[in-house]
């Protein structure tokens, strides 16, 4: 099998890991970055690193490619059941040596594809067996080639905790996935997997974060202060699939809640089922729940940079995020008690919770209403979604005129918002077989009787995993 | 020391232009001609109508044209007046919404500028105010397609000592923002990246760089591994992609067409 089939095969098998950031480390000639990898200048090395991540190309799907996303091989002795690698599956199985990944690395980095690579793989034999010849990867990559690029790495569940270690002290960014939301879907669908090795595999990593900088680096570092031991710089991140277990959003979004409070993840990536595989135990899709994917982004968006908790948004009596609007806009109209609020008074954390303002636009009308009062057409200009903010807020004391106070005409009103009319179902099928188009009314607004399409925004955006 | 808290931006102390003069200053095209007249239109107190790029220069009957040769020293000792005064944010945004390159950008800087010499670091909250908007929009822009290319820009290794060689048609002239990022990615490793709509590019032996207007003669040939690495990147780029996912509507809007051109993954 030649160089280009392993590639294909290979990328093929890695393409369901959702995560391609390059972010979270700055790393440059200066010596002045924080992130592992080995140094140079002699010429023969190659690297830097970019706090703000880097895209280097866009797939047909969307998404960014910013690594060298690959698994190391397909082989595979686990048999998990919404995975396209498991051992049971009759696909075409490969495997790269590590010398093979680090000259493909290198000369794709040096040819500007990519920031970096992105390695995971299928377990080889046994966890331990496959995390050691990644290290061994990495190493040749760190010290042989003195790439000083981006490394994210994937921990195998069930290694030893050594070698999560060992891993963490070469690269930039690891992650162990969750999988699936719970443990009984775990139980049933990966046997070979479980929560507490997972989460161990986590603690080990939240671990070597917390105490980095303790002991002298064991990579060369470029300048000539050695910054100490470095691990994982851009931290964590983990990824569950969504949509082939039966968990609702609310268990969903309270577990993400608690993975980023207990091990300070820096990403939680939600991943469409994909039907690779039909299997008893899984729900029947037959298309990937993308919008569902991207309401769960949103509400996680709304965690982590917005102040809101988990029990805010989702609660016993409402206990999946509406799919036909974004969660802060649903959480504005349960709440509705506490608008219109005025631009020009109230604080920060105020505004972030009002429709159509996101974080860059809540930071410049805080700056630029020091300035002088800010008025509708001000608010347009800092980059406000009036359609959406319209009905939320005042402007020295004055509502826009006509906006709308009755709330039932206001969830209407923004539905309509999403652009209702001119969706073609099959472009966007998302598992309504049984709906059909027909005239919206402004006064249908619950769910079972409202023709509810995606809106153009959101159609295009609900296909990334990588906003 | 005036309080600069009191100073009303509406009313400039300072003016670059002024709507009734009878001449303009005509310069190289360069930021530094630009400052330079800046610079000599506050000193000397006598604002022209406007500052103008000498080549696309049209005479006409109300004004009457002053050539200013840029000088380094003014515009160096200008620059770092206006750094003091206004802050280094505001200086970069001013360089960004100048390679824009947008015409009758001058005007729209000289207005910029007034303010900020006037209403000192607080430009950076005046965001209500249209000549402030209307350059933080020009760099904004500039940013944007200047971060698009540190990641949309391919090398390809030329038989000719390893040289690396991209070429790039951006709408603004982001070349020297370019260099200190590809000299830090790849220290050692010369390379040239050719802008094709200004016929310019940069030249690095991989430590320094220079911007050079010649145009290179002959087409460059590639290493004969060349095409091999080309192809294993298209074989990537094919199997990353998710069928069940497709949204080429999704992947045009981030990366837009017009750069296809020269990025071989596109080209199948």
């Amino acid at each position: 099998m030649n160089i280009q089939q392993k590639l294909s095969i290979l990328a093929d098998s890695a393409k369901y890991d959702a995560a391609c950031t390059s972010s979270g480390v700055t790393r440059n000639r200066n010596g002045s970055g924080t992130g592992n990898g080995a140094g140079s200048g002699t010429g023969n090395g190659a690297g830097s690193t970019l706090a703000s991540g880097i895209c280097h190309s866009f797939s047909s799907d969307g998404r960014c490619i910013s690594l060298l996303k690959i698994l190391m091989t397909n082989i595979c002795c686990f048999d998990c059941k919404y995975c396209v690698n498991r051992s049971s599956n009759d696909v075409e199985r490969a495997f790269f040596t590590p010398m093979e990944i680090a000259e493909l690395t290198m000369n794709f980095y040096r040819r500007n594809y990519i920031e970096g690579l992105f390695l995971s793989s299928a377990v080889l034999k046994n966890p331990d067996y496959t995390m050691e010849l990644m290290v061994e990867t990495i190493r040749m990559l760190r010290f042989d080639y003195r790439f000083a690029g981006y490394i994210h790495a994937k921990s195998i569940p069930g290694a030893d905790p050594g070698l999560v270690r060992q891993l963490g002290e070469l690269t930039d960014r690891m992650s162990a996935n969750i999988e699936l939301p719970s443990k009984e879907s775990l139980a049933k669908l990966a046997p070979q997997k479980n929560y507490p090795s997972i989460l161990s595999s986590m603690a080990v990593i939240q671990n070597g974060i917390q105490n980095r900088g303790q002991l002298p680096s064991p990579v060369p570092v470029r300048s000539n202060v050695s910054s100490g031991r470095s691990f994982v710089p851009a931290g964590q991140s983990t990824q569950m699939v969504i949509g082939a277990t039966p968990e609702n959003d609310r268990h969903i979004m309270t577990l993400a809640e608690d993975l980023y409070r207990s091990f300070h993840l820096k990403r939680i990536f939600y991943s469409a089922y994909i039907p690779v595989t039909s299997h008893p135990d899984l729900l029947p899709v037959t298309v990937p729940p993308l919008l569902r994917e991207h309401r769960l982004y949103q509400a996680d968006w709304l965690l982590r940079f917005y102040g809101f908790t988990a029990r805010e948004l989702l609660d016993d009596s409402h206990p999946d995020l509406d799919i036909r609007m974004d969660p802060k806009c649903d959480w504005a109209l349960r709440h509705l008690d506490r608008f219109p609020v005025e631009i020009n008074t109230v604080p920060y954390e105020v505004l972030l919770r009002i429709p159509g303002i996101g974080v860059r636009s809540a930071q410049k009308i805080v700056r630029s209403r020091r300035e002088g009062l800010l008025d509708f057409e001000h608010l347009r200009k800092l980059g406000v979604v009036m359609k959406r903010a319209v009905f939320f807020i005042t402007c020295k004391g004055r509502k826009s005129p006509g906006t709308v106070e009755n709330a039932e005409l206001l969830r209407s009103c923004l539905l309509k918002e999403s652009d209702t009319r001119l969706v073609s179902l099959s472009t966007f099928g998302h598992s309504q077989g049984e709906m059909k188009p027909r005239q919206l009314s402004m006064f249908e607004s619950s769910p079972e009787n409202t023709i509810w399409l995606p809106g153009r925004e959101d159609r295009q955006k609900c296909l990334t995993g990588e906003m | 020391m005036p309080d600069r808290r009191n100073v009303n931006p509406d009313i400039p102390a300072f003016r670059i232009l002024d709507e009734n003069s009878s001449f303009i200053y005509l310069y190289d095209g360069s930021f530094e001609g630009l400052l330079t007249c800046a610079a000599r239109s506050l000193k000397f107190k006598s604002p022209p109508w406007d500052i103008l790029p000498g080549n696309t220069w049209q005479p006409d009957f109300f004004h009457s044209p002053v050539q200013v040769a840029p000088s380094a020293e003014t515009a160096g000792r200008f620059s770092a007046w206006l750094q003091r005064r206004m802050g280094m944010d505001a200086l970069v945004k001013t360089y960004y919404a100048f390679i824009s390159g947008r015409p009758g950008v001058e005007r729209m800087l000289c207005e910029y500028l007034e303010t900020g010499i006037s209403a000192g670091r607080r430009i950076d909250d005046m965001l209500s105010r249209e000549e402030v908007h209307r350059i933080e929009m020009l760099a904004m822009n500039v940013t944007r397609e200047y971060h698009k290319h540190l990641g949309f820009i391919r090398f390809a290794m030329l038989k000719n000592r390893d040289l690396l060689y991209a070429r790039i048609k951006p709408a603004n002239h982001i070349l020297p923002l370019l260099a200190p990022h590809f000299i830090d990615r790849l220290p050692g490793q010369p390379w040239i990246i050719y802008d094709e709509g200004r016929m310019l590019s940069i030249l690095s032996d991989g430590y320094r760089w220079f911007l050079n207007d010649q145009i290179p003669d002959g087409i460059p040939i590639l290493k004969d591994d060349e095409k091999t690495w080309q192809e294993l990147w298209k074989a990537f780029y094919r199997n990353i992609g998710i069928a069940e996912r497709e949204n080429q509507k999704l992947m045009q809007s981030l990366m837009p067409k017009r750069y296809w051109k020269n990025m071989i993954e596109l080209q199948m």
